[in-house]
């Protein structure tokens, strides 16, 4: 073999080194959103339902992913005043329902919402939901991993509960939507170019 | 979504770019928003930038006239240095305790970062591509020369299929002999101006531009050249965050931090084949390979 194609081979070589699968771990976020409508005076409760499908659907996870965690980021709202409203301050409370349970996921005291004509019919600002509850969000977080994983089926239904403060019984008129915002993790062995060492080694 | 990363070098396509492609350009960054995407990021725009404006030249000897015509691949490697693998990055709104910790960026670990927030709630920080080098090839054709002058082109134009859309580069340059004007001058010296485009799909649009002076010092087979150089270049990144009726448009742009570099090399000729090397000294190292036939 002559020098000239010494040389040609070394420099191919990169270009001829072959493909190995390497694991890599990605991460897609879901938001869920349910609108809920009031239009009550006194305490009132409305209920939205979230199915597999919809959780499934909204992710679009290749078929090989392995989840490894699903996380919940926050959870908050934002309020769309309608004709009539009269509370100007806010109790809000949400629980996760299933078959077997019923769990409180959050109570949240004096939300106040958008300085906003109903004439305007737009949404306000989002707000941060604070007032979390450790179970019901742990809930929340497992039915959502066993939808994804297949090991849970059918739906949860997510119970919003309204009603004026400091003082009950003011009529609630307005349009409520409430955005899940969660992560899920999962890894995947990816076919890459050798060259690029990229990765980590795929397990058996 | 197609899984399938390696498209062949002898496509001359950008096999990085195509990594990335291949998991969906949107899928890496829906994670980011504002500053912690542009944190994310900022090592590729620093990597690619340095990349594309590297590996014009094996030689400042451009003939007065005459025909000379360079076609080849152009290989460029950047080296990813440690501080490139992670940046602080903030929690998203609404998260309690908002909070700053050290998490991947694209070159980074694969594992990404937790924090944990108020009532079982959790922030998670992707991971990056755990990378140490960022390898890009791309075709070249130079020809001259007229007046001492001659240009250099770069192209590409695929279809990536409907994930990713459109891959678009394109390149010119031109360099003008300054050793012309000087005569006896033992080595001989060029100025050169290039400029850069590079899109994929409606994601991302970026842009570089370099000029340099360059020197060779020619023996029998070999050439010696180097350079210096003043780039810059600039990535606009466009995508969704989120999904359904709540994801939000999100668009940044990224200003590499590359200026000023420093190039040393050889390139050897057998017969018509060159093969040349090069190493760009600056904010971000570049190894260049070059395989081309000259006439």
């Amino acid at each position: 073999m002559n020098k000239k194609n010494i040389i040609y081979i070394l420099l191919l070589l990169p270009i001829l080194m072959g493909c190995d699968k390497r694991l890599f771990k990605f991460q897609s976020n879901i938001d869920l959103a349910k609108l809920y409508t009031f239009d009550k005076t006194g305490p009132t409760q409305e209920s939205a339902t979230i199915t597999e499908e919809q959780i499934r659907s909204a992710l679009d996870l290749p078929s090989d992913a392995k989840v490894t965690k699903v996380n919940i980021e926050t959870l908050s709202l934002r309020i769309k005043l309608n004709d009539g409203n009269e509370a100007t301050l806010l109790r809000i409370k949400g629980f996760i329902n299933d078959a077997s349970s019923n769990t409180k996921i959050w109570d949240v005291d004096q939300i106040s919402p958008p300085i906003i004509s109903p004439d305007a019919s737009i949404f306000g600002q989002k707000i941060g939901i604070n007032g979390l509850i450790e179970t019901g969000i742990n809930k929340l977080k497992s039915k959502i991993e066993g939808f994804i994983k297949r090991n849970d089926f059918g739906s949860f239904v997510i119970n919003v509960e309204v009603d004026s403060s400091p003082f009950s019984g003011r009529r609630i008129a307005m349009d409520i939507e409430i955005v899940i915002q969660a992560t899920i993790e999962y890894e995947q062995c990816v076919e890459v170019w050798d060259g690029l060492d990229a990765g980590e080694e795929c397990p058996n | 979504m197609k899984k399938t990363i390696f498209l062949p070098f002898l496509l001359f396509t950008f096999l990085f770019t195509n990594f990335i492609l291949a998991q969906g350009i949107e899928d890496y960054l829906n994670s980011y928003t504002g500053e912690n995407g542009k944190g994310y990021m900022q090592p590729f725009a620093d990597a690619f930038g340095a990349n594309v404006n590297s590996g014009f030249f094996h030689s400042a000897d451009i003939p007065l006239v005459g025909v000379k015509v360079y076609v080849g691949v152009v290989t460029m490697t950047a080296f990813i240095a440690d501080d490139a693998k992670s940046f602080q990055a903030s929690t998203g709104e609404f998260f309690n305790p908002s909070t700053t910790v050290e998490a991947p960026t694209i070159f980074g670990s694969i594992d990404g970062t937790t924090v944990d927030g108020d009532a079982g709630t959790t922030y998670h920080f992707p991971g990056g591509l755990n990378i140490g080098k960022l390898p890009i090839a791309v075709p070249q054709l130079t020809v001259g020369s007229f007046m001492g002058t001659d240009a250099t082109l770069r192209f590409i134009q695929l279809n990536l299929g409907d994930n990713f859309g459109d891959l678009s580069v394109f390149g010119i340059g031109l360099r003008h002999s300054i050793s012309q004007y000087i005569p006896l001058l033992p080595i001989k010296i060029a100025g050169g101006i290039y400029y850069q485009t590079f899109k994929v799909g409606d994601v991302v649009d970026a842009s570089a531009f370099f000029i340099s002076a360059q020197a060779s010092y020619s023996l029998p087979v070999i050439t010696l050249y180097g350079g210096l150089g003043y780039e810059s270049s600039s990535m606009d990144l466009n995508y969704k965050f989120g999904s359904g009726d709540t994801a939000e448009e999100i668009s940044f742009n990224l200003t590499a931090e590359n200026t000023v570099r420093l190039t040393l090399g050889a390139a050897l000729k057998l017969a018509f084949i060159t093969l040349n090397a090069d190493y760009n000294i600056g904010n971000q190292n570049v190894l260049v390979l070059g395989l081309g036939f000259e006439l």
